[in-house]
């Protein structure tokens, strides 16, 4: 491997093992022949190191404790689930206590008289017993309780289907057009996304060209010198998407 | 402007997608691939409202994030908001995280932005502000029991790597903050800032060449066009 801008940031490369073999090997080999190459790899470790130095303040445990606390406020409350066998059975002692007490009320002999607990139809209060509509016997209210009467439950009916040809029909039409329409957006997509290469070599030379990278617009950011050698004049011409060996890949415009 | 981009350099938009991994790489890719199942756990139970699986989170990544605002900042206090406002960020959208690219990666990037913005932010206001009223504030010592010499020494290597660091473009300097960080491997670096690997090590190497001129002063200042490419 020659001595090269396509070698050099390789050493930073070498210098953090993030090298593949066969790049490691080539810059092992080369840095062994070349001086030049020797120092700036002796450069980027003495750089590396001392950044390495640099201090950073501590951070207590009561700091993250601070933290955690004004991050755990934000957090949405969990969503809370009731047993409904726990609750059934607690209100069935209920209604036991309250019988005992005297002013029974006069509860059925047969099991399917008993108030039923109708899943997630609680009574909205504490001392509510819900009753369902088939209970035959009526529930005298007491003093503790007070009996609520759900509305008689409809019967199911069968789901009936109507015929569909129309509205299937109708379906079929929205996907085709749906299908169409995502068909036009990928070939859109494909479209806009064909990017001109450059080659490097397109771009005079010659202190012609300078390239710089401003992040805070995204990417990279290539001006071209217009008025020769002293720099005069700078205007952004491309984006650089990315680089390869055909050259930049880029975007015309500014970002 | 200073080149920082490796020019004709074989790179692909999947970062790795084309490089032959060596051994250490194939290691790293291993445990990474238990770091990010780990994190798809955590986060699934996350999104379902899981409190103690937002807390794993925190606690797991609260230390980078700090060293990564940290080293933008330079502040302690600047460092710890941003954490914060990065977590709050990342909780609020977590139900929107796909996983397409790692938890890791994803919520790196929200720190690295939100430490830019800060850091801009506060550039902006020091440009703007008339009467140079901005008291210099110095780091917290709270945390400090070294000697007044060892800190004195402390503080000055670090006023005179962040001055270096201010004279090296901005991309090139994220890309080499991002690295320092523990545990941030290239191909980490090339998802969070969205560019390629060889990129990556590009900014990365500039960067330090850069840093080492300053600090040896063989730069003479920010305007200076120090690498080899540009000199020809």
């Amino acid at each position: 491997m020659e001595c090269s801008d396509e070698l050099k940031p390789l050493l930073a490369g070498f210098v953090d093992g993030e090298l593949t073999t066969v790049e490691r090997q080539a810059v092992e080999e080369h840095v062994a022949q070349c001086a030049d190459c020797r120092e700036l790899l002796d450069e980027q470790r003495a750089a590396a190191e001392a950044y390495d130095q640099y201090p950073i303040e501590d951070v207590g445990d009561d700091d993250w404790d601070v933290m955690w606390a004004s991050l755990d406020a934000e957090l949405p409350e969990p969503t809370k689930r009731v047993d409904l066998e726990t609750l059934a059975s607690a209100t069935t002692e209920e209604e036991t206590e309250s019988t005992e007490e005297g002013d029974a009320p006069a509860e059925a002999a047969d099991e399917g008289d008993v108030p039923q607990i109708v899943p997630g139809e609680q009574g909205d209060a504490a001392d509510e017993v819900v009753v369902s509509p088939e209970a035959q016997e009526p529930v005298a209210e007491t003093e503790e309780k007070r009996v609520v009467r759900l509305p008689k439950r409809r019967p199911e009916r069968p789901r009936v289907f109507k015929p569909l040809r129309f509205r299937r029909m109708r379906h079929t039409l929205w996907a085709h057009a749906a299908g169409i329409a995502a068909c036009l957006l990928v070939a859109a997509m494909v479209y806009l996304s064909a990017r001109p290469v450059i080659r490097v070599d397109d771009f005079a030379r010659d202190g012609e060209v300078v390239v710089g990278l401003d992040f805070s617009e995204s990417q990279g950011v290539a001006y071209q010198v217009f008025g020769g050698a002293d720099g005069e004049g700078e205007i952004p011409l491309v984006w650089i998407v990315d680089v390869t060996d055909d050259g930049m890949i880029i975007e015309k415009g500014i970002q | 402007m200073e080149p920082s981009d490796v020019p004709n350099r074989e790179v692909s938009a999947e970062p790795g997608a084309t490089r032959e991994p060596s051994d250490a790489m194939r290691r790293v890719a291993s445990q990474v691939g238990e770091v990010a199942s780990e994190d798809a756990r955590l986060v699934g139970a996350a999104q379902e409202g899981n409190r103690e699986a937002f807390g794993r989170l925190f606690e797991k990544y609260r230390g980078t994030a700090y060293g990564i605002a940290y080293r933008f900042l330079g502040r302690r206090e600047d460092a710890l908001d941003t954490v914060q406002e990065a977590f709050s960020k990342a909780f609020a959208a977590i139900g929107t995280f796909r996983g397409g690219a790692s938890f890791k990666t994803w919520f790196f990037r929200i720190v690295t932005n939100a430490s830019l913005d800060l850091r801009r932010s506060r550039a902006v206001r020091k440009a703007g502000s008339l009467d140079g009223d901005e008291a210099y504030e110095p780091p917290s010592r709270r945390s400090e029991a070294a000697s007044p010499l060892v800190v004195a020494e402390r503080h000055e290597l670090k006023d005179e790597i962040e001055a270096a660091l201010e004279a090296i473009p901005e991309t090139n300097r994220t890309a080499f903050v991002l690295y320092a960080i523990e545990g941030v491997s290239y191909r980490e670096i090339a998802e969070i800032l969205n560019i390629s690997i060889g990129t990556v090590m590009s900014r990365i190497f500039y960067a330090r060449q850069k840093l080492q001129n300053i600090l040896t002063g063989k730069d003479l200042g920010p305007d200076e066009n120090l690498t080899d490419a540009e000199s020809q």
